[in-house]
């Protein structure tokens, strides 16, 4: 294979790339990584609930994929990379059982602006708005069961389809449908006790307000 | 009964809530569902906040890794082994009775092998520069049945090519052996009838002064038996006249071995003989006569003694030259046949090819196949702990 610049490789499809890197080419399956690695550490963050556990999760998990490509047989190329980070959090979460670990409120006061770095185009206060929606949302997401957790993470988070969620978790259709239905009818239950689904609702509205309002600058302007 | 069907229902309708907000529902469904919840504020309620959970989880969505996860040339190189090994865990005991076992067999085999050697090296050595037809033929035999593999085949093609090269040479050698023997025995057969007739020569001469000697005691003992009665007579004069013709008879005869005699004396001698023998035949002879004739007898049969005496001597003179004659033509070892002698070869060689076999013996077959399984044995439960 002819050897291509960067700008050319971030051209390619996710097969293409694979090919190339499957022969060898290590700059094509990074480009792969750079294309995939936020929501690879967002399936990862979702489960683990450490950012720095899951930075190590993930990146053992593209290690993998880099040694397993010979097993990629096209398709859905984002689907097989949190496939294989989900089984690399798994197999972290069955160590941690083992053994003592923080708990999950330690992890979210400690790690809450993992879920969101700064991103200078928000305003402070909407940005204050979704740190406290994470915050709340993770400790939610740690009282469900890990198949309720997971499958609403690669559903509500990472946006697959029933279909590849199904072939992810090695599981039917049927029931990803009834843990979606059940994870979320638990975390509804959870925000209702704990009353944070009001104040939830609340920052919702706060949210579409100030989304839907204009910059300051502007207006000074 | 109502309120069961309205559980069911709503669970149903909640089932339907989380594939209408993913969008997973057909048309029809979509549509069903639709107009339920335009009826139901519950439902409508509860889709609402599914949907703004649904839409605070996207928040998650936007998380970052706090560096890059690109893999560089170090990530991907292989794996170096770990330089501390894990702590070994206790041998289990099958794996201790395994191996104990496989060092049994194998010492049973050394053993078995050993004992082979001891027997059977100094005959080998010592047997092995000897091959015949035998030999040959066992190595055939012996490599046409193996089932082996083709080394083994090979190798018993090599033996038998070079007994095939001993057994020529053998039997050159053999061939010439049997020559130079013939040419041996010929000239010790020319030697062997020479003496025999050098022997036969003394045996003939020694009988003849046997006879000599013989004949000699004999005449000297008949003498003094003479000169004994003439003496009694010339005490006594004679007057019987039996007893007088015997006298005159005994000098006739006497005359006749080499005395002075006359015609006339020997007439009268004749006819003192006839009339005293019709004397005697006409009167019973009388005790004195008896007597004589006893000493007359006893003289005979002394006079046969001897003559059985120098019969012996003679024998056993002609005995000794014949004897020493026969210990000349005598070889040390007696060579022996020639179909024995191929037959103790092939014996010595077939001894041979039965140590050559060596571990084509049944017991070293089974040992060694033993041996095999238990290492094969302790391999795989090694492997598989």
């Amino acid at each position: 294979m002819p050897d291509l610049s960067d700008d050319a490789l971030e051209q390619l499809d996710d097969d293409a790339l694979a090919d190339r890197a499957r022969g060898g080419e290590l700059d094509a399956f990074n480009v792969l990584v750079r294309r995939y690695q936020r929501r690879v550490f967002g399936l990862c963050l979702g489960m683990l609930r450490s950012p720095a556990v899951a930075e190590d999760a993930a990146q053992d998990a593209m290690i993998a994929a880099w040694r397993g490509l010979d097993g990629y047989r096209g398709g859905n190329f984002a689907a097989w990379l949190l496939r294989i980070a989900g089984n690399r959090c798994r197999d972290e979460l069955r160590r941690r059982k083992r053994r003592p670990s923080t708990s999950l409120d330690a992890l979210v006061e400690e790690h809450g602006d993992a879920w969101s770095p700064p991103d200078e185009a928000r305003t402070p206060e909407l940005a204050a708005l979704d740190r406290e929606s994470r915050r709340v949302l993770a400790a939610m997401l740690d009282r469900l069961p890990e198949e309720q957790r997971q499958t609403l993470l690669l559903c509500d988070v990472q946006g697959l389809a029933y279909r590849e969620i199904a072939a992810l978790t090695e599981t039917s259709i049927g029931t990803v449908k009834s843990r979606l239905n059940r994870g979320r009818a638990r975390m509804r239950q959870l925000l209702l006790e704990s009353g944070e689904l009001t104040r939830t609702r609340e920052r919702q509205v706060l949210r579409e307000r100030i989304a839907a309002a204009p910059p300051r600058g502007g207006t000074r302007e | 009964m109502t309120r069961w069907r309205f559980w069911r229902r709503g669970t149903a309708l909640r089932g339907a809530a989380a594939a209408f907000l993913d969008d997973e529902l057909t048309a029809r469904e979509r549509a069903d569902f639709e107009s339920e919840l335009a009826r139901s504020a519950e439902l409508r309620e509860y889709v609402d906040d599914i949907r703004l959970i649904q839409t605070q989880l996207s928040v998650l969505r936007e998380a970052r890794p706090s560096r890059s996860l690109e893999l560089t040339g170090a990530d991907i190189a292989p794996q170096t082994p770990r330089l501390v090994a894990a702590p070994r865990e206790p041998t289990p005991i099958r794996l201790r009775v395994a191996a104990l076992g496989a060092a049994a067999a194998i010492a049973a085999l050394a053993a078995v092998g050993l004992w082979d050697a001891l027997n059977l090296s100094g005959a080998a050595v010592v047997e092995r520069s000897v091959p015949t037809a035998a030999t040959v033929e066992s190595a055939v035999v012996e490599s046409e049945p193996e089932p082996a593999a083709e080394q083994v085949a090979a190798q018993a093609e090599q033996q038998a090519q070079a007994a095939a090269e001993e057994f020529e040479v053998a039997e050159a050698e053999e061939t010439a052996a049997q020559q130079q023997e013939t040419a041996a025995v010929a000239a010790l057969a020319e030697e062997e009838d020479a003496a025999q007739d050098y022997a036969q020569q003394e045996q003939a001469m020694a009988e003849e002064e046997a006879e000599y000697e013989a004949e000699a005691e004999a005449e000297q003992a008949q003498q003094q038996s003479w000169a004994e009665r003439e003496q009694q007579a010339a005490a006594e004069p004679e007057t019987d006249p039996a007893r007088q013709a015997i006298t005159a008879r005994e000098r006739t005869v006497r005359d006749d071995s080499g005395e002075e005699t006359s015609a006339e004396q020997a007439a009268a001698a004749e006819d003192a003989m006839q009339v005293a023998e019709e004397t005697a035949q006409q009167q019973e002879a009388s005790p004195e006569v008896q007597a004589d004739m006893a000493v007359e007898e006893e003289s005979q049969a002394a006079t046969q003694q001897a003559m059985e005496q120098a019969a012996a001597s003679t024998e056993q003179a002609a005995a000794a030259p014949q004897a020493a004659a026969v210990e000349q033509s005598e070889p040390q070892q007696p060579a022996p046949a020639p179909e024995i002698r191929v037959r103790q070869v092939e014996e010595r060689t077939e001894a041979v090819a039965t140590y050559e076999r060596g571990w084509e013996t049944p017991v070293q077959i089974a040992l060694a196949a033993v041996a095999a399984a238990v290492l094969v044995l302790l391999f795989a439960l090694r492997r598989r702990a």
